[in-house]
């Protein structure tokens, strides 16, 4: 075997072919999914440190940093409402504080799970072009565990736009998981 | 048998002229027409897919990135009638999305849409009997809407029928 044929029979993962979900158990978060323009998936890290003596040594670990996600806003501004209402589920912006909530289960059941699922192709869907199926399958996810809202971002508005309203929100997960569809 | 009769026994070309058009629902064409008698050309976008490549060594690897590039735009070209009634219907449709006076129509709601029609291209031709005989090509185009319709060139030293041009977006081609 050739060296282009040793490079061509492994496949890339293509970078469009994702979609983010928010679990939530009301299914209010469904229709999320079809509104995400972007996101990015973030790692803990270590911190490592040279010795005088030259090796390198574990300082620390850095927790990972938040979840960013941009999403088209809906006519009916369902996408803002959703992570609004999210939010309102800690904190009550009338009396300014936190809210407390009635038992543990009910504090968890607020706090969402992301999950970005990763799709490759198939072979067969050289033979089916034009039958209404989805001719990809789930490979990998990432999994973000009891995430919390932790920011909808500014809304930029500007009369020279030609596009759909577009916002950032955030959210901090306990921790991140990839896993085998 | 010799070559010209082997090309020959390849069978008949596809000719450009065999086709016919069939479109959904004009909004603001409250009278009947055939539009086929008027539309003279169809510009079909060129289907194309996307790609990435790869350097390794001292070669290059070409794979699809699957997306789907084929242009989402269409156009017709049509003879403009006397009293200017297909004009008038698209250019009324065009005004009804997008409103000069400031006001932008909703595209769908729970993805139905009354903007946009179906358009189907088939190629072939009509029988003694004036029935259509399909040829195989089709182009099935659903969610269609007129981005833009051309200016007809109006000129007092021709002859020539005014005609305009049609783009289309759409939704999905088959």
């Amino acid at each position: 075997m050739g060296t282009i044929e040793s490079a061509y029979k492994y496949e890339d993962q293509l970078s469009s072919q994702w979609d983010l979900k928010i679990h939530s158990l009301d299914g209010k978060a469904d229709k999320i999914k079809f509104k995400v323009q972007s996101t990015s998936i973030p790692f803990s890290s270590f911190d490592v440190e040279r010795k005088k003596s030259g090796e390198l040594a574990f300082k620390g670990y850095k927790e990972i940093d938040n979840f960013s996600v941009t999403l088209r806003e809906s006519s009916d501004f369902s996408t803002f409402k959703f992570f609004q209402d999210w939010q309102d589920k800690f904190y009550n912006r009338d009396t300014r504080t936190f809210n407390t909530f009635y038992s543990k289960a009910d504090y968890y059941k607020s706090l969402y799970n992301i999950e970005i699922t990763f799709y490759v192709g198939m072979v067969i869907a050289i033979g089916i072009p034009y039958i209404d199926v989805d001719t990809m399958r789930p490979s990998y996810s990432f999994f973000g565990s009891n995430c919390k809202p932790i920011a909808i971002e500014n809304l930029s508005l500007d009369y020279s736009g030609s596009g759909p309203l577009v916002f950032s929100v955030s959210f901090a997960c306990e921790k991140t998981k990839l896993y085998s569809v | 048998m010799g070559v010209i009769d082997t090309a020959y026994a390849q069978g008949d070309d596809a000719l450009s002229y065999e086709w016919n058009m069939s479109f959904g629902s004009i909004p603001y064409l409250d009278v009947a027409v055939n539009l086929n008698v008027r539309c003279t050309t169809v510009d079909l976008p060129t289907v194309t897919l996307g790609e990435y490549s790869y350097d390794y060594k001292s070669d290059t690897v070409v794979k699809p990135n699957g997306k789907n590039t084929t242009p989402k735009e269409f156009s017709t070209t049509f003879r403009i009638d006397k009293y200017w009634i297909v004009y008038n219907a698209f250019k009324t449709w065009c005004t009804s999305i997008v409103s000069p006076n400031g006001g932008v129509a909703i595209d769908s709601i729970n993805g139905n849409s009354v903007i946009r029609v179906p358009v189907i291209i088939t190629t072939g031709m009509f029988d003694s009997n004036e029935s259509f005989i399909p040829t195989g090509g089709l182009w099935s185009f659903t969610g269609c809407w007129p981005k833009s319709v051309g200016n007809p060139t109006l000129d007092t030293t021709s002859g020539d029928p005014a005609t305009t041009t049609i783009t289309w977006g759409y939704l999905k081609l088959r």
